[in-house]
């Protein structure tokens, strides 16, 4: 199993911003998992769902929708898991 | 108000900081300063301070730099807070003379709106207290030039036996091999007074000066920068993290301030080094030539919030523990002194109350290092600070690095320091830039590979549980807690490790068209988890439930999982709920 830190980036408040990584081999099982960056001390801060698309034969390329449910930004890591 | 003179306590290019008057404001007072007055947004009476302000003749600044508000705004969006949850635009800075400062905390905390009054010593880099940097009567130069032209500093690498394999260095050259192993995309700001930017060994990676003014007293600070950021060639020293971004701000300007400014500027996995101490309670606060009584500056709680501030983002704050042969499990760390806020417990009990950062002794270096001893290897050298909350310790006798020049100058131009070497810087001073080095080389090493990088909780764990052990010497017993001396092969073993496992985390049943929302918190952050539910129930037809996760990010040591649960059928579900850990 190979893991890691696709991107970083920033939520603005209240906003769902959407990621796309591509060329990923179409025979890799990858999965995928956000977590926010900055410390809340109460509540849920994000939510995120992962859609994708078949570039071509043997690439895959994942889109990630992150939601921030609160009222402030909020920075986030995006990571992978390569499961096989 | 009229302008204040300038006076003494006023901040200056110099190699220590002021005595400073640090207020904190009541969270429920509301208040807020702007032009020389002082008002509430609570509406509470201002009268009494606005007074006070005119007849002392002082101003109060907000400390961090931004108005209340405008500091509100930016914490509470950056850290996802409520005003509850904030303090840094409680803190003021009292713009007065030096002279004037007890009479002033005395009347102020006389007053409703002030929770703390206290005057902070002032700050001094924690270079050893013995430490004669001068070069020696007979030195003897290693090159010179026949015809009076500029001279190359010769090839001192084979003097940094720091570089070297444990236990005697940290192992420096094995992190070297791997990719990204010197630091690469890594980013360090050093903060103290003055460095010589142009070093002519410290001219690769280097950010400069990004706040504050530069010292005229130079040599501390080129040399801590030498420790981890010196070139790669074969000229001079070589720094330990080289291939990281370096960088620096001053303390000429309150030091909190400084370290918020230093923390905006770097992301989550960079690091941050203090290269500064105080006088604290052990001599009654009063500053020494022999620093006995100093200790670090995470004690005072303007300094404790603005560290907390930079771990809060994930950076990886280094801090000299201080040269003042303290033990700080001593009860005296816990007498609160008068004038501090009601909310402070002792940092050194990181029980009550945890800065976060990485704490640094000094050890001793092998015997016989540039010929010299001082004591058992990795023993506690006589004037390190030292207790629980020490996490590691580096060499605090015989650093070779930049600056100083008691070890080599430029013979045709030997005032000039941007040629200058040392065999013997020292202190918790020079300990601290080889544990952020260290980092720096762990932390390459990640981000080269993708992976997520340390955060300050798991740096100060990987530090305590790897290395070489502290040893005794003579009337110095190992018990007196200054930690291992890092070793980066052991510390890139442990952080190349990786395990996968899975469990159940609840069990429930769901009554029908039911949503449950459940949370699981102190999940390590770093950890890669995934969740899914299953139901225990057997279904007829079509789906049962579904869920979704939240998650929270609650320190920057541990994460809170919410998982929603919605029964789709008309009976109850029994459900469970799963985890996989895939790895870190």
């Amino acid at each position: 199993m190979r893991i890691g830190v696709q991107f970083t980036g920033t939520v603005k408040a209240n906003k769902t911003k959407r990621w796309f990584t591509h060329s990923w081999p179409e025979n890799w099982h990858v999965v995928w998992n956000v977590v926010p960056t900055s410390p809340r001390t109460s509540g849920a801060q994000i939510e995120w769902d992962v859609e994708v698309k078949r570039q071509s034969s043997d690439k895959i390329t994942y889109y990630i929708s992150i939601k921030n449910k609160t009222g402030s930004d909020v920075n986030i890591e995006a990571r992978y898991a390569i499961l096989n | 108000m009229a302008k204040q003179k300038k006076t003494e306590s006023e901040f200056s290019p110099d190699k220590s900081t002021p005595r400073e008057l640090v207020v904190v404001a009541k969270r429920d007072a509301g208040m807020r300063t702007a032009g020389g007055d002082v008002f509430s947004t609570a509406e509470k009476d201002t009268t009494k301070l606005q007074a006070l302000m005119t007849d002392e003749a002082f101003t109060l600044t907000p400390l961090f730099g931004q108005s209340e508000d405008a500091l509100l705004m930016q914490l509470q969006s950056e850290n996802n807070s409520s005003e509850e949850d904030t303090n840094m635009h409680l803190y003021y800075h009292v713009e007065a003379p030096d002279e004037k400062l007890e009479t002033i905390q005395k009347k102020l905390l006389k007053n409703d709106m002030i929770d703390g009054a206290y005057i902070k010593p002032k700050g001094e880099p924690p270079i050893a207290p013995d430490a004669d940097m001068s070069p020696p009567e007979n030195m003897e130069f290693f090159s010179t030039s026949d015809d009076g032209a500029p001279a190359t500093p010769p090839d001192f690498r084979n003097r940094q036996i720091y570089l070297n394999a444990a236990p005697a260095g940290i192992d420096a050259r094995y992190a070297w091999t791997k990719s990204g192993g010197r630091g690469k995309n890594v980013r360090i700001i050093d903060l103290e007074w003055g460095w010589e930017f142009n070093h002519v060994d410290l001219k690769q990676n280097q950010g400069g000066l990004l706040s504050g003014t530069n010292a005229t007293s130079t040599d501390h600070g080129t040399a801590v920068l030498g420790e981890y950021s010196g070139d790669i060639s074969s000229l001079g020293i070589e720094g330990i993290c080289p291939e990281a971004w370096a960088a620096a701000v001053a303390f000429s300007q309150p030091s909190a301030r400084a370290i918020r400014i230093a923390a905006d500027r770097l992301r989550p996995g960079d690091i941050m080094l203090l290269e500064i101490h105080r006088a604290g309670p052990r001599h009654n606060f009063q500053a020494r030539n022999d620093q006995s009584g100093y200790i670090a500056v995470e004690w005072w709680p303007d300094d404790y919030e603005a560290i907390r501030y930079a771990v809060n983002k994930g950076v990886i704050v280094v801090e000299a523990a201080g040269n003042g042969g303290q033990d700080f499990d001593d009860a005296i760390y816990d007498t609160k002194p008068s004038g501090f806020p009601s909310w402070w417990k002792n940092p050194f009990n990181r029980n009550t109350l945890d800065s976060g950062a990485v704490l640094v002794g000094a050890g001793a270096p092998p015997p016989g290092t540039h010929g010299r001893n001082h004591g058992t290897d990795r023993s506690r050298l006589s004037f390190s600070n030292y207790g629980a909350a020490v996490d590691c310790q580096a060499w605090g006798r015989e650093v070779t690095t930049t600056g100083y020049g008691d070890l080599w100058r430029d013979p045709s131009d030997l005032n000039n320091k941007d040629k200058w070497f040392t065999d013997t810087f020292s202190g918790t001073s020079s300990a601290s830039p080889i544990v952020v080095g260290a980092l720096g080389c762990v932390q390459g090493y990640l981000r080269a590979r993708g992976r997520v990088p340390l955060t300050p909780a798991r740096a100060r764990a990987l530090l305590r549980s790897t290395g070489s052990p502290q040893q005794s010497t003579s009337g110095r017993p190992a018990t007196q807690r200054i930690g291992n001396r890092p070793n980066l092969r052991q510390m890139i073993r442990e952080v190349s490790k990786n395990r996968t496992f899975t469990g159940a985390q609840f069990n429930k049943t769901l009554a029908a068209n039911q949503t449950m929302r459940f949370f699981t918190h102190s999940w390590p952050a770093h950890w890669h988890v995934l969740w899914t539910v299953v139901p225990t129930t057997t279904g007829n037809s079509g789906a049962q439930i579904k869920y979704d996760v939240q998650v929270q990010r609650k320190s920057d040591k541990h994460i809170t999982y919410f998982i929603k649960v919605t029964n789709l059928t008309n009976q109850p579900v029994g459900i469970q709920g799963r985890y996989g850990v895939l790895g870190w």
